[in-house]
């Protein structure tokens, strides 16, 4: 583990998540760190934040760019008890639950892409990653969910092969925000959904994601694992499968990579 | 299902006017019916994942009726699958670049990660549900999985 942690208090009015975050200056991935606290038998919703991740994670591993002092990573640890297949949706809670913290607390015109993309203007902004852990058969006792957030680049602090593609807050808004007050909106935003999420199912959830929804009506192509699928975007189900229409039949999306059509 | 939720659905059936309960759940599927003052339960897996241990083990013939086509016939070998709790992508490795988890012939200690199953961009690392070796790695890196389906076959110690 890096350097020790401080603790950071940022008044959360929250029943658990964030009522304990381990801030650190750096380290490789605040999830991998969440995961060794979870492992010690760390409660439910504390957070590991830190400035700087060197080995940031995207999907199967794909590095994400976490420069010192620029964003917000944090991680929060959740004991679910669903199963499996049921605790996959959490990609989908969590990005609308940051985008519509995110619009709160800025103004900015943030979106949700399919499955785990907080999106404005076409690019993007932020991005989810959760991991649990499984056997066939059991609830799923830990997932930790991270959090990724754009806050305070500029358009040249962003790598070469992703400018232009990634934006951050600041260059939606013109101004420099408050990470710590960022990582509060989301946080206070995410225990609401979540809590909502294990009680009701996304049933309260779908509208807003489809007026969020950066994809719906638009064509994506989509990647699931060999499989192929291209269609417009028509809804979220009740399980957070994309769904697209595809040759005149509904087709449920549970896995891949979206990207969008060229408009024709 | 788990034999403590087992009991309270009998509990359930024994303390109530209730003749018959049947209850699916995401693994399985029960069927309660009070007959002559006895309570009978029938427990049986969707896709017969031979023998979790905490399982009631189906009787043959249910077990062969619940197999889903395709799978392989493992249910007299002895052999314990590992099976996919969700529909996903099967990733072999935590990375691209990173060796596999596990490889056949490699030995494998109960709860140890043996694959990542993502779906909705999450990550659910699977766990063997028993110690011993992997003698078959049914699936490829990126297949496509379904629910249930096999993805190692691990032959206890």
């Amino acid at each position: 583990m890096s350097s020790p942690p401080a603790e950071l208090d940022l008044g959360l009015e929250t029943r658990f998540v964030g009522r304990r975050i381990h801030r650190y200056s750096s380290v490789v991935s605040t999830n991998a760190v969440c995961w060794e606290f979870a492992a010690r038998g760390e409660p439910e919703g504390s957070v590991i934040v830190s400035d700087e991740q060197t080995g940031g994670r995207g999907r199967a591993g794909r590095s994400w760019h976490s420069p010192a002092g620029m964003g917000v990573w944090a991680s929060v640890l959740l004991s679910p008890g669903l199963p499996a297949d049921r605790v996959s949706a959490l990609s989908i809670v969590t990005a609308l639950s940051v985008a519509e913290a995110l619009r709160s607390a800025t103004g900015a015109d943030v979106g949700v892409k399919w499955p785990n993309d907080i999106v404005a203007g076409g690019r993007k902004l932020g991005g989810v990653l959760v991991e649990a852990g499984a056997t066939q058969g059991d609830p799923v006792e830990s997932a930790v969910v991270g959090i990724g957030i754009d806050v305070n680049q500029t358009e040249d602090d962003f790598p070469l092969d992703i400018r232009g593609t990634a934006t951050s807050l600041r260059i939606l808004t013109g101004a420099e925000a408050d990470r710590d007050a960022v990582l509060a909106a989301v946080l206070t935003r995410f225990e609401e959904d979540y809590l909502s999420y294990l009680n009701g199912g996304l049933a309260a959830m779908r509208e807003r994601w489809r007026s969020l929804s950066a994809t719906l009506g638009r064509r994506i192509e989509v990647d699931s694992g060999g499989e192929r699928h291209a269609g417009g975007v028509v809804d979220v189900s009740p399980e957070g499968a994309l769904v697209i229409e595809e040759e005149g039949s509904r087709v449920e999306i549970w896995h891949g990579d979206v990207t969008l059509a060229p408009r024709l | 299902m788990k034999r403590k939720r087992l009991e309270e659905l009998i509990r359930l059936v024994e303390e109530s006017d209730i003749q018959e309960l049947s209850v699916t759940g995401p693994m399985n599927s029960v069927r309660i019916v009070k007959s002559g003052g006895h309570v009978v339960a029938h427990d049986s897996p969707h896709a017969a994942q031979s023998a979790p241990v905490r399982e009631a083990a189906p009787p043959p013939a249910a077990a062969a009726a619940a197999e889903p086509a395709g799978a392989e016939d493992d249910r007299d070998s002895g052999l314990v699958p590992v099976a996919s709790p969700m529909v996903g992508t099967f990733y072999s490795a935590p990375a691209p670049e990173s060796p596999p988890y596990v490889r056949q012939g490699d030995h494998v200690n109960k709860g140890q990660v043996v694959c990542i199953v993502e779906a909705m961009k999450l990550m659910n690392e699977i766990e063997s549900e028993v110690s011993g070796t992997i003698v078959r790695v049914l699936v490829e890196n990126a297949d496509p999985v379904e629910f249930g389906q096999h993805l190692f076959l691990v032959e206890p110690d």
